[in-house]
């Protein structure tokens, strides 16, 4: 039997299906976007500590830097996509 | 849209070992997924176990699910992998993904029924052992109205170039808006 419990009772979600759905193109107030922005600090941090090792995480870190200095330069202008 | 599986070459190898995937997943533990960041599309319900997230190894996970990790080791361009679980009564929102020029592929592993994926104007089912591979900037949403959880193996890979449309700029504000107003002082 699986440890992760794939027939578990209905739930009901907390967004109840009749409501309309968030619309992610919509303007978004300065609390809500520090709200979602701490959602994306704590799952980057569940991550990290799935990693494995530090040198794991000091490659991760190395990689990401260099990923987000590269993806603002393209923004930018200053270098091209590919 | 959604895209005709047999174009990627990579598909026919998932399907064919989507159990041996599916007997990995079964020997994770709840505490092992993480709900995805994004809980204003879905309030709760939305969880996920990675493989790889934006090019980087999750190792741990990996190590709990070998057999996987050599599956999507193989699939060329491969940026993003993992379980994403969707729990009875759960409705994701529409949205659209980022515009880096990848497509998202779900293998469809534990599927209940009633359970969907919308992208653009079509909608399909998932199917246990059988592949969907879809454009993730386009508008989609997905809900699991179904009795059991649904899960799904999902992989992002970038798309073979000349697939996909090329994406118009951002109009929304934020950062890109700031950079094109700061360009501005530059001239």
């Amino acid at each position: 039997m699986t440890d992760l419990n794939l027939s578990q009772e209905p739930k009901q979600s907390s967004r109840n299906r009749e409501e309309s759905p968030a619309s992610a193109s919509a303007y978004v107030p300065l609390g809500e976007a520090i709200k979602r922005g701490w959602d994306w600090v704590v799952f980057s941090w569940s991550m990290l500590q799935r990693l494995g090792s530090f040198q794991e995480v000091v490659r991760t870190f190395v990689t990401v830097i260099s990923l987000l200095t590269k993806r603002t330069l393209i923004q930018w202008g200053l270098l091209k996509k590919g | 849209m959604f895209y005709n599986c047999e174009q990627f070459d990579f598909v026919s190898k998932l399907e064919s070992n989507w159990q041996i995937i599916r007997d990995e997943l079964t020997h994770l533990r709840e505490k092992d997924f993480i709900p995805w960041p994004e809980r204003y599309l879905y309030g709760k319900g939305w969880n996920t176990f990675g493989l790889y997230a934006f090019g980087v190894k999750v190792g741990k996970n990996c190590t709990l699910c070998p057999e996987t990790t050599k599956l999507v080791e193989q699939i060329p361009d491969l940026t993003s992998a993992g379980f994403s679980v969707l729990a009875p009564g759960t409705h994701i929102a529409p949205h659209t993904g980022y515009p880096d020029g990848l497509l998202r592929c779900h293998l469809g592993l534990v599927v209940p029924e009633d359970c969907a994926l919308r992208v653009a104007d079509q909608t399909k089912t998932w199917t246990e052992g059988k592949c969907l591979v879809f454009d993730d900037t386009s508008e989609h949403e997905a809900w699991n109205r179904g009795a059991t959880t649904r899960v799904v193996l999902l992989i992002d890979f970038k798309a073979p170039i000349g697939l996909l449309p090329v994406p118009e700029q951002s109009k929304q504000p934020g950062l890109p808006s700031i950079f094109g107003f700061l360009r501005q002082f530059k001239k």
